[in-house]
């Protein structure tokens, strides 16, 4: 008799950070570990967000040791802090979302050399800093590393959607993705001999609240998908929890892309 | 290696051979080979059209281009095409599998999904795919056995890339029938673009190359609602023109893509980027 799916789907006893851990999708993230049975570390650069979150895991009666910890990821030192509470407080770590995002918003006119190269610093070299600093925590565990990408890492956004609003998306924002989806490649065949995955997932369109007040914007975004809708953060949970647990064993080096479609047509 | 760069895509006493040559695309692609010296095989269900359009070829080029009937679908019909071929120019450097098949049955050929009838999907799929397979397979016999390799190129459409927005196609009508893209033209056309990523690693040590030109919707007497509808989901703003194929076709069949096999080589004006 081959292992349930439940039994694969359990992360009890495993241990979880999330970066951007208290943000829009990364609560959604945290949630779905801890419903999974993870300890989940929620990591941002708000402590106290993190800690307010951590109370909501343990109020949802999730069990685990959950604990919320400030982290930039723009920081090595911060970065070694963290790692050094992971391998004190839990031996090691098993899985690593690297979901932290917080870029400038630009338009291809406005962007500088400064927004550029902040941009690439918070979404690529962080992504190249985490994996780095928590690779050794997750040598020979089964550990998975799960990239958060975005369709604009491998189609580039139709410029007519952003006509009017104050929302152009950045050309450093698709060209960090790539990056991403490469170093997702990449560390899925030189992390493979340490029995770590490496995945990643894009996502479509999931505006944050304040952005969801232009209608007709949202309108536009949602008649790019085939689904018709915008994305509910919620909806990342099936992928995350497909490529995190041993439900997506034998999945390494791929891209899950949850974009209602977005990049189908 | 050619001794100037200018003659990478130059073809003569090159032959190619090109399948659906009196087509929309195909008479256009027949006449850049010719044009760029190589002789040219004409083959179409349409014998008699493919020889007269053959010698209006030869006329205007000074290649020597021939007309030939063949019914990609029939096994028999393509060896003899092929027997042909060889028998006449002596044998085939270039093949160009560019035939997809038309419907007599228009309702049947753009049914809904959900009603699509297996003999009508059938029908294309022995032209469009079995077709392809049929001549690579007796075309790649003859490359081996020649011993110099080769070019083979399959027209793939961006519908074996991407879905269809059915959004457009509402109000659109092709020669005055309403139209949609059909699933088996889908199916088939991303079959021939993994037919050709395969033939490409299994006969690359013959030498022989094996591409797919992958064009986007082409202009084309569809009605002036779905040029515009097209157009707008176009990053460039227009739909393809046949000549637009024209410049990738040389270079995939020339020497100026000598190094470049299994590939797909998109002309869509970027509707693939976003």
């Amino acid at each position: 008799m081959s292992r349930s799916l439940n039994e694969m789907m359990s992360l009890k006893g495993k241990t979880a950070l999330v970066s951007g851990g208290a943000g829009y999708l990364g609560t959604a993230m945290c949630e779905v570990l801890a419903e999974l049975g993870a300890n989940v570390v929620v990591a941002s650069r708000d402590a106290s967000k993190c800690q307010s979150q951590v109370e909501a895991l343990g109020e949802t009666g999730r069990e685990g040791s959950h604990r919320g910890i400030g982290l930039d990821v723009t920081s090595e030192a911060s970065i070694k802090d963290c790692v050094q509470m992971l391998r004190e407080e839990y031996g090691g770590l098993d899985i690593l979302i690297n979901n932290a995002w917080s870029g400038k918003k630009n338009s291809w006119a406005s962007i500088n050399e400064e927004d550029w190269y902040n941009d690439i610093e918070i979404c690529l070299n962080s992504v190249f800093r985490m994996s780095k600093q928590c690779h050794p925590l997750m040598v020979d565990r089964s550990a998975s590393i799960i990239n958060i990408a975005s369709m604009y890492g491998h189609i580039a956004p139709d410029y007519r959607l952003y006509d009017g609003t104050d929302h152009a998306n950045p050309p450093s924002y698709g060209a960090a993705k790539a990056g991403v989806l490469q170093l997702t490649r990449y560390l899925a065949s030189f992390l493979s001999p340490d029995a770590i995955r490496v995945n990643a997932i894009s996502p479509g369109a999931f505006p944050h609240a304040i952005t969801r007040e232009n209608e007709a914007f949202m309108q536009r975004l949602r008649d790019k998908a085939p689904l018709g809708r915008l994305g509910q953060p919620d909806e990342l949970k099936g992928a995350l929890a497909l490529l995190c647990t041993d439900a997506g064993s034998y999945i390494t080096g791929q891209n899950i892309c949850v974009d209602g479609g977005w990049g189908v047509w | 290696m050619k001794p100037h760069y200018r003659d990478l895509f130059d073809l003569t006493d090159k032959v190619a051979l090109v399948t659906g040559g009196l087509g929309i695309l195909g008479r256009e692609f027949c006449r850049a080979l010719a044009e760029f010296g190589a002789n040219v095989v004409v083959c179409d269900l349409d014998g008699e059209g493919a020889a007269r359009y053959a010698e209006e070829l030869s006329d205007t080029t000074g290649s020597r281009c021939e007309g030939y009937a063949c019914d990609v679908a029939d096994e028999a019909s393509v060896i003899e095409l092929v027997d042909r071929v060889v028998s006449d120019f002596g044998g085939i450097d270039i093949l160009h599998n560019n035939a997809a098949s038309k419907s007599d049955d228009l309702a049947a050929f753009f049914a809904p999904s959900e009603d699509y009838a297996l003999a009508e999907w059938q029908h294309i799929m022995r032209v469009n795919l079995d077709g392809v397979f049929l001549v690579s397979r007796t075309v790649g016999r003859q490359m081996i056995a020649q011993g110099r390799g080769g070019s083979i190129i399959h027209t793939g459409s961006i519908y074996g890339h991407l879905g269809a927005d059915s959004r457009i196609y509402e109000g659109s009508e092709y020669l005055g029938v309403q139209i949609n893209t059909p699933p088996v033209y889908a199916a088939s056309k991303a079959g021939v673009a993994g037919l050709a990523r395969y033939l490409a690693t299994q006969w690359a040590v013959h030498g022989i190359r094996v591409n797919t030109l992958v064009p986007g919707g082409v202009e084309s007497g569809q009605n002036a609602e779905f040029v515009k509808r097209y157009s707008e989901r176009i990053p460039l703003r227009r739909m393809a023109r046949h000549e637009d194929m024209v410049g990738p076709l040389i270079y995939l069949a020339s020497d100026a893509s000598r190094y470049v096999t299994g590939q797909e080589l998109f002309i869509d004006g970027g509707l693939s980027a976003w």
